[in-house]
């Protein structure tokens, strides 16, 4: 297994004697994307900066690539693209002069700037805006722009602080699309936000409520601890029930007649349990199969009420 | 309230050059819990403003509670409970006098307002910190507060923009039930972000560049879209969403959770045992199920945000 | 320290800045305007001042010394006849001064072994500003025809208050004083006041934060602001020269070009202190509060406009704690009396000093981290 891509121990941060961040420990394995999740105020700014060296922590230890963040943080400014809160594209230079400039800061000039930027503008889909300022362009445009912009020195980790605020549904969709590309390509993503159900879109979660650690997993294991669990429903004629529930029993599952037909209840949604589904549903005519999957924000009103009991 | 809380026709308004709002026809009824939805600048904070007589506009028609918004709207804001985007709150009265000031700016009997405020409070579990300064709560509790300042005069009218933004998820709950609470004898429209929340509502505006592009109860809303979710479950949704993507008649595909939503077009797609059979063909990602399901809240919006809505 | 980096960040701040018509019109009309207000409307010359005389010789000698005075427009007299008419003149205001030339002006002035004979001034005490400088003059073309020049008390019964002289200008050269003060003026609070503002905007909009996750370091990050504002106050520099010759006349007497290098020499120091107090304010609104806190002393102390000379001795020796007085010492020197390096050098060494310190702490607060 290889190193993980970052890792914090111990990580706090105080300002005066408020605590921002409280000894969080954090792992992300290369490649994954990892949400960090939590209100405002909650610590999540302060982390994301304390990880890519803007700030300096109070106490713990952050290693960021095989490179040791706070003794060195220099360093990793080659490998690491980072978007802010805000967006920062410069006003009173097109976009095309903002890549020019960003990339003049990372030794991206000719052909290669033209290149990799026209690939960039084809997949973010920026081509009518190259030509535009940023204040004349829309929130969902800037932010892909953004991204295209931390993105253009092919860094292998991305640092998204709040990427998806203030944009339109469309835009966000279309945004965890290109993450989850870059992911798909090998790039490492961190990736904070307010945005409860986004946790679905990413391979591991951190919750964080007033600067400590109160979550740490992947969803599906959230899902299983922190909910009653998948429920799927079997609209199945009478005849079949006795045989579904038999083939639905097993081991953490929960099994019940309903009305209509059949109902199982388990914490693991495993192919298994799927795929006998699958086969009830298509040997009996006119059966419906409603699958309920717990939604994050319930999940994590569970953990925080846990966590603040 | 029999009559129409909110009647609009042709509002207008301009900021400049700008126009915000380009013509809003909109009806609502008292008692329901109306969700203004929309990208980026399509004029929500615009309208929810405008609905509070914050603003000078132009209409053919526009009553507010009987009002009219474009004459004096004196009247309308005795009614109107209005919750603004920023903390809009003095940062160093507390919480007690922040009530009690703004009791006295509605000329609530103190009596009534003490009992008022004493029931809000300990609803939204603000009683405790019934002394500190405003400023000093928490974004959760500094909201909380907001919300039972704009409800304290009891308004007939309740306008909140985005009043749960990056709110943590127990507070945002509670403010919710504070609306719910609220919607038993008021209308309440609000502005958010927040899919599950626009899901929870009675009726949706979907407003952009500054018109009504849609406005009805989600399932009405629905109706609009041509296309039909499945929700594919298997062992790799991601490789399934991008598999999905590749059919003929799919929409759009998005991996969430342990399913891929796949939208596909009303008019061709053909049945679920197909579409089973055409994405394990494909090889892609060990599809196990395949769900039809109702059209959810996010596929709805997204569709209308990208313009597939009739 | 990569000079391709520096290059970039100073294209992006260059292009920036001259594509924002609100920043450009401050940079280059503020100084432009303030030279003009200075120069033109505020400098204390003498011109046009409303003189009553008294005539009691009435002798070719006084009515030389009369002509003398309407010579060049200095002054306006007009004669009066009696005492009581001159003291009202004073008293109504449609005189500055009275002149009592006494009535043994000419016989006195003929026997060089009498003592010299005696021309009372007296003013207007509101007037001290006019009447102190008009008093020099007045003395000088006095001393010219043989007298003496003394200064008579307010009239008796007018309940005239003497005030202190409050502005002195022993050469009266008013304009070429108020401009050169006037490049001490703009080189220091407006450039303080843009860098420290300007710092303070870029780093609350987040920009800098995302330039420190890039290869670029703190000093090329601000080297890139602050170079692209030297050059620009630096041209400052050499528009306000311009301007104050083309329109005002005032030319600088001595090198242009030494002018303009203590010029740039002094801009950098003030972007130092406007980065300073930008690192100590969390906002714009404290940056303005700030600069304006130390542009107030700044003006009172740096010579501008109160002369160093008549301040009590131990603020004298305060006002050498401020750059601004040797670069305004400087920028007289050059303009007024052709002085260069070798007459300057104790004001050269004293900025010299002042740089290195503040441009030191200035440097040294780049490379800190939060």
């Amino acid at each position: 297994m290889s190193a993980p891509a970052i890792l914090a121990r111990g990580l706090t941060r105080r300002f005066g004697t408020f605590t921002a961040v409280d000894a969080l420990d954090i792992t992300v394995a290369s490649g994954t994307i990892h949400a960090f999740l939590g209100a405002n105020g909650s610590g999540k700014s302060t982390t994301i900066r304390m990880l890519i060296g803007l700030l300096r922590p109070t106490a713990g230890s952050i290693v960021v690539d095989g490179i040791d963040v706070i003794r060195h943080p220099r360093r990793v400014r080659d490998r690491i693209g980072y978007m802010g809160q805000r967006v920062s594209l410069y006003q009173g230079l097109t976009l095309r002069e903002n890549v020019e400039f960003y990339a003049g800061l990372y030794g991206i000039a000719g052909d290669e700037l033209a290149h990799r930027w026209g690939a960039l503008r084809e997949r973010f889909d920026l081509g009518e805006a190259e030509a535009e300022r940023p204040e004349d362009l829309s929130g969902g445009i800037r932010q892909r722009a953004g991204l295209a912009l931390a993105t253009l020195h092919r860094p292998r980790l991305l640092f998204l602080d709040e990427p998806t605020a203030g944009v339109d549904l469309h835009s966000r969709a279309l945004f965890w699309e290109l993450i989850q590309e870059e992911a798909a390509a090998g790039v490492t993503v961190f990736v904070t936000t307010h945005f409860l159900e986004e946790a679905d879109y990413c391979d591991w979660v951190s919750f964080i409520d007033n600067g400590r650690l109160i979550a740490d997993a992947p969803p599906e294991e959230l899902r299983r601890r922190f909910s009653p669990g998948y429920r799927i429903e079997l609209a199945l004629p009478p005849s079949a029930r006795a045989a579904a529930r038999a083939a639905l029993g097993g081991a953490e599952r929960a099994v019940a007649e309903t009305a209509d037909g059949v109902c199982v209840v388990s914490p693991r949604l495993d192919g298994a349990l799927l795929a006998a589904v699958a086969r009830l549903a298509a040997a009996e005519p006119g059966a419906r199969v409603r699958v309920e999957q717990p939604a994050m924000p319930e999940i994590f009103r569970r953990v925080l009420a846990e966590a603040r009991a | 309230m029999s009559e129409l809380a909110v009647r609009l026709r042709g509002l207008e308004k301009r900021f400049g050059r700008r126009r915000a709002l380009a013509g809003v026809d909109l009806d609502l009824a008292g008692r329901e819990i109306v969700a203004v939805v929309g990208p980026d600048g399509a004029g929500k904070t615009t309208l929810l403003r405008a609905l509070a007589g914050l603003l000078e506009v132009e209409a053919v028609e526009a009553r507010v509670l009987g009002h009219d918004l474009t004459g004096d709207v004196t009247e309308i804001k005795r009614r109107v409970g209005y919750v603004p985007q920023a903390f809009g709150l003095h940062r160093d009265l507390t919480v007690g006098e922040s009530l009690r000031f703004i009791a006295q700016l509605h000329r609530i009997p103190p009596a009534t307002a003490a009992a008022r405020a004493e029931a809000l409070l300990v609803r939204t579990g603000l009683r405790p910190f019934v002394d500190r300064p405003a400023g000093a709560l928490s974004g959760g509790m500094k909201q909380k507060l907001a919300v039972v300042s704009a409800l304290l005069p009891e308004p007939a009218l309740l306008v909140l923009d985005e009043p749960t933004a990056g709110v943590d998820v127990l507070a945002r709950r509670e403010i919710w039930a504070l609306l719910e609470a609220a919607r038993t004898h008021a209308l309440v429209v609000l502005s958010t972000s927040y899919v599950d929340e626009a899901a929870a509502c009675d009726r949706l505006v979907y407003l952009e560049s500054g018109r009504v592009l849609a406005a009805g109860t989600p399932t009405e809303l629905g109706g609009r879209v041509p296309l039909a979710l499945y929700r594919v479950w298997g062992d790799d949704p991601r490789a399934i969403a991008e598999a999905a993507r590749a059919l003929p008649y799919a929409q759009g595909a998005r991996a969430a959770g342990r399913c891929a939503h796949v939208t596909v077009w009303t008019g061709r797609a053909p049945e679920a045992a197909r579409i089973a059979a055409d994405l394990a063909g494909l090889g892609a990602g060990g599809v196990r199920l395949v769900e039809p399901a109702p059209l959810d809240m996010e596929s709805i919006l997204l569709a209308f945000a990208q313009g597939l809505a009739a | 320290m990569s000079w391709r980096r520096l290059r970039t960040l100073v294209v992006r701040e260059m292009r920036a800045t001259l594509r924002d018509p609100f920043t450009l019109t401050i940079l280059i009309a503020v100084p432009l305007v303030a030279l003009l207000a200075f120069g033109f409307v505020l400098s204390t010359e003498v011109k046009g001042l409303r003189l009553v005389v008294l005539d009691g010789s009435e002798t070719p000698a006084s009515r030389r010394l009369l002509a003398d005075l309407a010579a060049h427009g200095t002054f306006v007299p007009r004669r009066v006849a009696t005492r009581a008419a001159l003291e009202r003149a004073l008293v109504d205001g449609t005189a500055s001064a009275g002149l009592v030339i006494p009535a043994d002006f000419a016989r006195t002035l003929a026997r060089p072994e009498d003592p010299r004979p005696q021309v009372q001034l007296l003013y207007d005490g509101a007037e001290a500003v006019l009447a102190g400088n008009a008093e020099v003059y007045l003395q000088a073309l006095v001393e010219a025809s043989g007298a003496t020049l003394v200064r008579g008390g307010p009239p008796a019964s007018a309940g005239v208050r003497v005030m202190p002289r409050a502005l002195f200008n022993p050469r009266l050269d008013g304009k070429p004083f108020m401009v050169a003060g006037t490049f001490g003026f703009v080189l220091s609070f407006l450039t303080i006041l843009i860098t420290a503002v300007s710092i303070v905007n870029e780093r609350l909009a987040g920009t800098f934060e995302q330039l420190q996750v890039t290869p670029a370091t703190s000093v090329e990050i601000l080297l890139g602001k602050l170079l692209p504002l030297g050059a620009m106050f630096t041209l400052d520099v050499v528009l306000m020269m311009l301007t104050a010759g083309i329109v005002l006349g005032v030319w600088p007497r001595g090198s242009a070009l030494l002018l303009v290098a203590v010029s740039a020499y002094y801009v950098s120091i003030s972007l130092a202190a406007g980065l300073l107090i930008s690192g100590t304010s969390a906002t714009a609104n404290e940056a303005v509060q700030k600069t304006v806190l130390v542009s107030i002393p700044l003006v009172q102390l740096s010579g501008f406009i109160f002369p160093v000379r008549s301040m009590p001795a131990a603020v004298q020796w305060a006002t050498t704690l401020f750059p601004a007085t040797h670069y305004i010492a400087l920028a007289r020197g050059i303009y007024l009396r052709a002085e260069g390096v070798a007459t300057l050098w104790p004001e050269l060494a004293a900025l010299l000093a002042f740089g290195v310190v503040l441009i030191g702490f200035a440097l040294r607060a780049m490379g800190r981290r939060p």
